[in-house]
């Protein structure tokens, strides 16, 4: 896996049109303007203003003016609305899906992240989607929630579920699964880097806090 | 019966079962299961043994069928998805099978303690529970195996 390859939905989108359309898609029922998806995505205001125009001529997105300012929301009206949102969603906007379908135990979980090939973006087709939560949830419930998705996200979810003390146990023990999992690449779905690392008990001066861009 | 299609699939064979193969495939679901049990050993393993008494629970229901699965590609996927005709097991206990042995690759031939104890402790509850389902449709279906 080390050799250089794009990812899906880079190849088929592009970074920021992908990160676009992740966002507009996951939540259709919203709009946005050019700044707060910029801020978002973490992209310049100018590239992300060209996918916006370019998606909007096509009529996949829809531009309205209020005030001074412009809103973009999904065109749910387009024919191939639903085709793409399933595409979106696969690809791009499955964080979305997963942190949604987390959402009601979000109270109960310290921190909930992807990790394995999807957060590296080097899934392919038969790539399960790896999802490691911390927090005082039951697998049980969590894999009756994922099984609702799974159809959704087009692979099957792999979580595992530690509880703050089973966690900090197995990270004080130098468990090698964890270890790699915490120095390779993860997306935040609940929680953030650091309050993980305090679960777990990890000084934050002795490996180097990994942040998602 | 839809197990029947698979064979046309070329997914399964017939082969008429015996007291002595049930027995012993009984046996094996009994035995992985207290092995399971055994707190000295890793949790990887232990998960292990409790996945392979869920899948020798499934196969004992096969077998009892008359069907066998040969051994290719996919089939403990195929094995767990039988559960579905033999002993009519819930769309939910298929599901954690599947992902559970999706885990079982994983700590068996990937990397070392990514088993929790909340997943050995499911793993654990679910092969028990196969195996009394198992056992009571033997004796509903097919009490001429069950001697």
């Amino acid at each position: 896996m080390s050799t250089a390859h794009e990812s899906l939905s880079n190849v088929l989108f592009g970074q920021i049109r992908g990160g676009v359309l992740a966002l507009l898609y996951g939540r259709a029922d919203e709009s946005f303007y050019v700044r707060q998806i910029a801020r978002h995505l973490g992209a310049s205001v100018g590239a992300v203003q060209r996918e916006l125009e370019k998606l909007a001529q096509v009529g996949l997105i829809t531009r309205k003016s209020s005030g001074n300012q412009v809103f973009y929301q999904v065109n749910d009206r387009n024919p191939v609305f639903s085709d793409m949102r399933s595409l979106v969603n696969k690809t791009v906007g499955v964080f979305n899906v997963v942190r949604a379908t987390l959402e009601p135990l979000a109270e109960r979980i310290f921190a909930a992240f992807v990790y394995g090939s999807v957060a590296r973006e080097e899934e392919n087709a038969q790539s399960d989607l790896d999802l490691m939560i911390v927090g005082d949830v039951e697998l049980d419930e969590v894999l009756s929630r994922l099984a609702g998705v799974e159809g959704t996200l087009g692979r099957p979810a792999n979580p595992t579920v530690y509880s703050a003390k089973e966690f900090k146990q197995k990270i004080a023990s130098g468990n090698h699964f964890l270890n790699a999992v915490m120095n390779g690449k993860k997306i935040f779905l609940i929680g953030s880097e650091n309050e993980l690392r305090k679960v777990g008990g990890i000084r934050l001066a002795k490996t180097r806090a990994q942040q998602p861009k | 019966m839809s197990l029947e299609k698979w064979v046309e699939y070329g997914w399964l064979k017939r082969e008429p079962s015996s007291l002595n193969e049930i027995q012993g495939l009984l046996s094996i679901v009994e035995r992985s299961l207290t092995d399971a049990k055994v707190i000295a050993i890793s949790a990887d393993l232990r998960f292990t043994a409790a996945f392979n008494a869920a899948l020798a629970a499934a196969t004992t229901a096969m077998r009892a069928s008359g069907y066998r699965a040969p051994t290719q590609p996919g089939h403990h996927l195929r094995t767990i998805d039988s559960l579905e005709h033999t002993i009519k097991a819930s769309a939910k206990i298929i599901q954690r099978l599947k992902t559970f042995s999706t885990k079982r690759n994983k700590s068996v031939y990937d990397v070392a303690g990514v088993i929790s104890e909340q997943e050995l402790t499911e793993m654990i509850k679910i092969a028990a529970e196969l195996q009394s389902q198992v056992t009571s449709w033997l004796q509903k279906s097919h009490p001429q195996l069950l001697k």
